[in-house]
């Protein structure tokens, strides 16, 4: 176990492996996500107050489940940066910022698409929308810290730092629903009986789409990591094998 | 060396640690301001400010929607949350979703006659998802009233 750990902390190791088992990880999201979009979209039935335009869950509650799984993924990758001085870490870290502000701003986006016709409102501020605003702007801040530096390290450790100051909110979009009067719906409770709210007609299509989403956001992961590592490693060895035939031109 | 790192390691969990209590202290102060409304019970404990804008959440209360003998498209009914039931009266489009039983959020005030006169009427929808064919079921087990 460790000694795994160990190998993913080098960017060399990180780089072969990943690269053996994208088409894998491509392959397997591609079909998660056709099956489970084509299921929700279309074959699973109208809701029985709003029709059709419930369909927009099966974009939007992945997304936030994923965007702030990325964020305390971000907040792993920070603490391990800074207490450990581990490179890939940092690496990865740098890698979430973007892709966790995309999902955050899809499922912004699409919820307020939702609320015009269901609420009669885009917006409204409660606990969950508010709390899932600030981490759009969490996202984008870290970013913005670690290009204000001019030495790589610096904004390195000072774009962890504000990650882990902000990880708090997390919890607090997670319990916001329950904590205070929301307009935004508490958690949906599964149920596998066909009568009762919430069968699994209805949320099995939701987990084929959140587990294919969950695949794209690993492969968006990997592949900007993967790029940062050619970036950073540009002088060694094993970078100008890899890049050879690319560079031997120049 | 490994003191160094339980020396950060002590410092990352400080940093979490304090923020969180920070925030923890801001948003207990902050507590009563974040309830995006107030139930109807808490309206009748006096407990809204007076004089001012505030939202209202609760159900419509069955039976009690009118609007077809009222001027224009203005519309009355009960916000209940099984304990108080409070008049409100509304000029204007409801979104898709209002409607008897369902919840309702209000933005207004009350007036003289204690009627909730409402600028501005959202619909709450609860965190329940069904496919129509089913829906019978769950009226058939009568599970509507959520304060």
């Amino acid at each position: 176990m460790w000694k795994w750990l160990y190998k993913l902390g080098s960017p060399k190791w990180f780089y072969t492996m990943t690269g053996q088992y994208m088409p894998w990880l491509v392959g397997l999201t591609v079909i998660l996500l056709g099956v489970g979009l084509v299921w929700g979209l279309a074959f699973t039935p109208p809701d029985y107050q709003m029709g059709e335009n419930y369909r927009i869950a099966y974009i939007h509650v992945p997304s936030a489940s994923i965007a702030m799984g990325c964020y305390y993924m971000m907040a792993c990758m920070a603490a391990a940066f800074l207490i450990w001085r581990i490179k890939m870490a940092d690496m990865v870290a740098k890698a979430c910022a973007p892709v966790g502000m995309t999902f955050t701003a899809a499922a912004l986006f699409t919820g307020s698409v939702w609320g015009i016709p269901t609420w009669g409102t885009w917006w409204i501020w409660d606990a969950r929308l508010t709390s899932t605003l600030i981490m759009l702007f969490l996202f984008i801040g870290v970013m913005a810290l670690r290009s204000a530096y001019d030495s790589a390290q610096s904004g390195a450790k000072a774009s962890a730092v504000l990650t882990l100051v902000g990880v708090v909110n997390v919890p607090i979009i997670k319990y916001s629903v329950e904590w205070w009067n929301t307009l935004h719906q508490g958690a949906s409770n599964l149920s596998l009986s066909n009568t009762a709210a919430n069968p699994p007609e209805v949320w099995v299509p939701a987990f084929f789409v959140g587990f294919g989403l969950l695949g794209f956001f690993l492969i968006a992961i990997i592949l900007r990591t993967r790029n940062e590592i050619l970036i950073r490693e540009r002088r060694t060895d094993w970078v100008s094998d890899i890049l050879g035939d690319a560079r031997g031109e120049n | 060396m490994a003191t160094q790192r339980k020396q950060r390691m002590t410092i990352v969990s400080f940093i979490v640690v304090g923020s969180a209590i920070a925030v923890g202290l801001v948003l207990f102060a902050l507590n009563e301001g974040i309830n995006v409304f107030y139930t109807p019970s808490e309206v009748a404990q006096g407990e809204v400010p007076s004089g001012q804008n505030f939202r209202i959440g609760g159900m419509v209360k069955s039976g009690s929607l009118r609007s077809g003998e009222l001027q224009g498209t203005e519309v009355q009914f009960m916000a209940t949350d099984c304990l108080v039931d409070i008049p409100v009266s509304y000029t204007g489009v409801l979104p898709d979703l209002f409607r008897e039983g369902q919840g309702v959020v209000a933005d207004g005030y009350i007036d003289g006659n204690g009627v909730f006169q409402a600028s501005q009427i959202l619909a709450k929808h609860d965190e329940n998802y069904m496919p129509a064919e089913s829906v019978a079921a769950m009226e058939a087990s009568g599970a509507t009233c959520d304060p």
